[in-house]
This record gives C-alpha cells, sequence and structure tokens, in this order.
C-alpha cells in the first residue's frame, strides 16, 4: 500500500517536469525519484527515506509507490502542492537531467555533511560524481548553497 | 567486481528481513536474472556479522533457510566468498578508518566492521563498487578520502564507489 499522500506528491514532479512520465523509462523513473526528494527537501510531505546511489538520492519506498501509482501510465492529474514549490522544482529541473542528479546529490550531501561550507561540500561530490563536473560545480554556485 | 555490506547480504539470504521486503524488487532481478554477468563478492567478516544479525532473532527455521539459501546463491554463482585479501593492509586500512571516522566522530561513526568491510573491498584492486545501505558510510566525505588516498597509494587505477544497491 503506498503512503497516504503519494500521489500529490509525484503529480507534482509530473506537473514541474511537463512532459509524460513513464514508469518503464530509466530517465523518468530518475526523474521522478530526484524530483520527489527535492520536494522532501522543501518541506513538501509525505517524506521518504533516500540513499545515495549510483546516479544519486534513490528512494525504494517511493519506488514501490510510483510502480503501484504509474501503473499502466496512470498519472494522477490532482495536487495540492502549492505552485511555487512546483516552479521551483521546475527550474532545477529545466536545466537537464544531469544537472538534477548533480544538485540533488549536492543537497543529500550538505544533509550529512552541514558543517562543510559550499566550497567543501562541491569538492565532496566531485569525488562521488566526477562524471558531473560541470553540472556539479554549477549547481554548487546556487544561491541554497551559500 | 562488487562488495556488497552485510545489510544487503542479510536482505539476500533473510526473506523476513526488512530490507528484503524494501527492496524486493531490486533483490529478485539481482539473484534471478539470468543475464548477470558477475557474482556479488563478500568477505568472511561480512558473513559473521549477518549470521550474528539472523542469530539475534531467534528463528531456527529462519535460520536453516538463511544458510540454505546462501548455499544457493553460491551455487548458482549469484554470490562468491573472498577472503581477506593482504591481510596487513586490510587492517592497517581498517584502523585508518576508525581512527577518522570512528565512534568519537558523531556525524561520521563507522563502525569496526563497517571498517572492516570497506578496507576489504579497498585493498581488492577488482573492486569499483560497495553496496552499502549505510549513508554514513556513503556520505562520509572522510571516507571517501580514505579510500582514494589508499587506492592511489596502492597504485590502482580503478576508483571504489561506495554507493547502496540497485539493479
Amino acid at each position: 500500500m503506498s503512503k497516504p499522500g503519494s500521489e500529490k506528491l509525484i503529480s507534482a514532479v509530473a506537473k514541474a517536469w511537463g512532459k509524460e512520465i513513464r514508469v518503464r523509462s530509466f530517465n523518468d523513473r530518475l526523474v521522478m525519484q530526484k524530483g520527489c526528494f527535492l520536494l522532501n527537501d522543501m518541506g513538501v510531505l509525505p517524506r521518504y527515506k533516500f540513499r545515495l546511489y549510483i546516479r544519486g538520492p534513490y528512494s525504494s519506498e517511493l519506488a514501490d509507490d510510483y510502480y503501484e501509482l504509474l501503473k499502466g501510465n496512470m498519472i494522477p492529474s490532482d495536487t495540492d502542492v502549492g505552485s511555487g514549490y512546483i516552479e521551483e522544482l521546475s527550474g532545477i529541473m529545466s536545466k537537464g537531467i544531469p544537472y538534477l542528479e548533480a544538485y540533488s546529490t549536492l543537497i543529500l550531501a550538505r544533509g550529512y555533511n552541514p558543517e562543510m561550507n559550499a566550497s567543501e561540500l562541491k569538492d565532496f561530490v566531485l569525488k562521488i560524481k566526477p562524471a558531473l563536473k560541470k553540472e556539479v560545480e554549477e549547481a554548487a554556485t546556487s544561491p541554497i548553497f551559500r | 567486481m562488487t562488495h556488497l555490506d552485510t545489510c544487503y547480504l542479510i536482505a539476500f539470504i533473510d526473506k523476513s528481513d526488512d530490507m528484503h521486503r524494501s527492496h524486493k524488487r531490486d533483490i529478485v532481478r539481482a539473484t534471478e536474472s539470468k543475464n548477470k554477468h558477475e557474482a556479488y563478492k563478500i568477505t568472511m567478516p561480512a558473513i559473521g556479522e549477518a549470521f550474528h544479525k539472523i542469530n539475534e532473532k531467534r528463528n531456527a527455521a529462519r535460520k536453516r533457510d538463511a544458510f540454505k539459501t546462501l548455499e544457493d546463491l553460491l551455487n548458482r554463482g549469484v554470490i562468491e566468498v573472498v577472503g581477506l585479501g593482504v591481510s596487513r593492509d586490510v587492517f592497517r586500512y581498517a584502523r585508518e578508518i576508525m581512527d577518522e571516522c570512528g565512534d568519537e566522530y558523531p556525524n561520521s561513526k563507522v563502525t569496526p566492521m563497517d571498517a572492516l568491510i570497506t578496507a576489504n573491498a579497498i585493498v581488492d584492486c577488482e573492486c569499483v563498487k560497495l553496496y552499502t545501505e549505510d549513508n554514513t558510510l556513503t556520505m562520509n566525505s572522510k571516507l571517501h578520502s580514505i579510500i582514494d588516498e589508499a587506492r592511489t597509494h596502492l597504485g590502482y587505477d580503478k576508483k571504489l564507489t561506495i554507493c547502496s544497491f540497485e539493479y
């Protein structure tokens, strides 16, 4: 059984992404994971436990929920998540999937290393994600990390 | 080549484990896939810790089932047991990890068993991934630095990544 309110969160990510999300597509699942992670970080519920995977933050519990909810590509159309959150997420997503991965990994790393300044955080995430050097460097300049 | 931390070994062999349930999709795909190329490596410290934890559940049938499943996974080549590499190096790096990331560092608390399992992965020159569920390891900047420096010192050209399991 999925978490209460999960469909609203998933719908909010779909709305921010602005395109069809297909559960069979790896990239679309990646967008869903990072999108929900960032909405959780902004304080939007329900909250999932995320861990660092090869492609950044991932929650297996969330995966169960969207596999259940997106059966047959049925994307819920209704959400009560505030438009401000959706616009903020949409702005991050508009920079592309690699940027989304870099940005969300920086957020996850910051949560576990609150003592780090922006430069230390960037250096740490570059160790984890050397292939995303450009995106990590760009994401680390975001005001949220200053 | 990928090493598995204890939590995943337990999830692989104990169907009643919480993580087996929460990661069922990935675990079934990893253990049942006919296209799998390479066995997951587990070390004796991980096996010891896994059975110690399974024993705490005090269910005889569950303990027997875990052995049976482990044997089945070994027979099918899904997992492979590897010994301590160069033991002197393993313990040296385990000690270094404890010195830098042990109990006295609240934000990066690494247990001796974590240190041993990580050190085993470090000295295995073929190992490129250590799968662990523990964010205090995956998000531990000191640990990442120790790993990178150790690998450079050992003259290995392959990078070792610590992250959570997905298949």
